[in-house]
């Protein structure tokens, strides 16, 4: 549907700077989003291999912690972790990714996670904390790929949108007004060379 | 030599009824054919089926998850302790036994304490010591108040992490605490059954520590500060071998009675964790089975109760490892030898 404008030469002149400007937009979105694109295959490929990694090392401690709970009374695994001396602190930033804002977070620990008696409780405890202690990072990083690619995925949708509105709408529609009014002046053009004409062929008839 | 007449004199007439009965108990400990049937069992509810047939049952009517397993472990455990005290005629035995709870509810009340939160949920009801009394005094910080027995350790554990900040401190004084007194309960005892027992209970600590601090990678003074003496093992011999490879301590204990266990975790060139508790157990398990071969005194009772504390582990490790997601073969892996 074209939009409606009075259909004169400014007008005309004005949706073709529109239809530049708007084409110029499009090129620079799609650019956008196919860089979107890539970015987000990047993050969604990277959160999955670290998905899995840990996945793995997750159950891998969660099965040493059994074992070493299954060993002696569960007070003891409480008691020995009542204190504990690692100190965990997660620092939030932020990045702009293509036009996101993307959060970086940073781990900072502390100390080491070895805070109980080394005589009482069972051994396996080392293995299961020590593999905690690996996976925490990975787990930080995770979180932060995975808030990437959920922002990423909502930009994408905003971008396609945009593009699609660009590409399927007002493109569309400005080169149809623009149609439009070329030919509504054209015709007033040709109107106004009839009128003239006839003009001209009356003053002659009068003339004689 | 006196010491030996006078005990083969009294000691049928002072522990004769309670080792008749611990006698006919022994013969209710569970055998290999049993643990096996509990570790092939299905589900739970088979595993607690077969436990209905043993005076476990009574404990386990109402168990689904693994706290209500943990729940009724500690209660049958206060059960087979409170019937100890009732027929042994010598109250330091189970008092002996008792006394590692007290010393985990004072690490519980001193790390409370400084971390300003209730912890009431995991004291352990086991110990003879009044866990409210202790907790008011020890966060009135009166020290003075707690019994003599506790008194010293609680007082350094206090000095220690005041000073340090540390709660690892809080462990390691109190774990020697524990055994400082263990030792010298033995030797009130004078048995030379239950002072051995206590001394290689001290070495398997001071290895335990040794191989774990090793994986650990602390620095010396950590085992230097928390090595326990009284043991059959010099520690200041351990903290020699600790930063050197681990065949010089292999070739150092070669003529001791830790051969064996040093072989039994080794795996390769290296110690494997995993089995370091189980081979512990199982060598304090073969110490005390000679306890089988004495026909009166106070070695059957001691070996009664420790066969019986390993059982409850043996039943924990079946129960919770199935309901952790442990395959057979772990559960199997992590399995004590049996007394009987």
């Amino acid at each position: 549907m074209p939009i409606k404008v009075n259909p004169n030469r400014m007008e005309l002149l004005k949706l073709k700077k529109r239809t530049v400007v708007a084409k110029r937009g499009h090129k620079l979105l799609k650019d956008k989003l196919d860089e979107l694109m890539k970015r987000f295959l990047d993050a969604v490929r990277k959160g999955r291999s670290l998905r899995e990694q840990v996945e793995e090392k997750l159950a891998q401690a969660y099965g040493l912690f059994a074992i070493a709970r299954s060993e002696v009374l569960i007070e003891v695994i409480e008691e020995a972790l009542l204190y504990p001396r690692a100190k965990v602190a997660v620092e939030i930033s932020t990045r702009n990714l293509m036009g996101v804002i993307v959060p970086e977070m940073e781990l900072r620990q502390e100390g080491t996670f070895d805070c109980y008696s080394l005589s009482t409780t069972p051994a396996t405890l080392d293995g299961a904390l020590r593999t905690f202690n690996e996976v925490l990072p990975l787990m930080i990083e995770l979180a932060e790929v995975e808030k990437t690619v959920e922002l990423l995925a909502v930009e994408i949708e905003k971008t396609r949108r945009r593009v699609n509105a660009l590409e399927y709408v007002l493109i569309p529609q400005l080169e149809e007004t623009i149609t439009f009014v070329t030919m509504k002046l054209d015709e007033m053009e040709r109107s106004y060379r009839t009128q003239l004409m006839v003009i001209k062929e009356m003053v002659s008839e009068s003339a004689v | 030599m006196l010491a030996n007449a006078r005990s083969t004199l009294y000691d049928p007439i002072k522990y004769g009824f309670a080792v008749g009965r611990i006698k006919v108990l022994e013969t209710r400990l569970f055998d290999k054919h049993w643990v096996d049937r509990m570790v092939e069992a299905e589900d739970l509810p088979t595993q607690l089926r077969i436990l209905a047939e043993t005076d476990y049952g009574e404990f386990f009517e109402d168990v689904k998850t693994l706290e209500d397993v943990d729940e009724a472990l500690h209660r049958y455990l206060a059960k087979v302790y409170d019937f100890l005290e009732e027929i042994s005629p010598n109250p330091v035995l189970v008092a002996f036994f008792r006394l590692r709870y007290d010393f985990h509810n004072l690490k519980v009340l001193l790390k409370a304490k400084y971390k300003a939160e209730g912890a009431e949920r995991i004291w352990s009801r086991l110990g003879p010591l009044d866990v409210e009394e202790a907790r008011d005094a020890i966060e009135a910080g009166e020290v003075e108040r707690l019994p003599k027995t506790y008194r010293d350790s609680v007082r350094e554990a206090v000095e220690s992490f005041e000073e340090e900040k540390d709660a690892q401190r809080i462990d390691i004084i109190l774990d020697r605490g524990l055994f400082e007194r263990w030792y010298q309960l033995a030797l009130s005892q004078k048995n030379r059954f239950l002072s051995d027992f206590v001394r290689y209970s001290i070495d398997l600590a001071n290895l335990k520590i040794f191989f774990r601090a090793r994986g650990l990678g602390r620095e010396k003074e950590f085992i230097v500060r928390s090595l326990m003496d009284h043991g059959t093992l010099q520690s200041t011999d351990l903290i020699a071998l600790y930063e050197e490879p681990l065949g010089k301590l292999v070739y150092w204990l070669r003529d001791t009675p830790f051969a064996r266990f040093l072989k039994a975790v080794m795996r390769g060139e290296d110690v494997d964790l995993s089995l370091l508790d189980r081979e512990a157990d199982n060598f304090l398990l073969a110490h005390i089975k000679a306890a089988k071969l004495v026909p009166v005194g106070i070695e059957p009772i001691v070996g009664y109760i420790l066969a019986k504390e390993n059982e409850i582990n043996v039943v924990r490790v079946i129960l919770a490892g199935r309901l952790s997601g442990l395959s057979r073969e772990q559960i199997r892996g992590r399995i004590r030898e049996l007394y009987v």
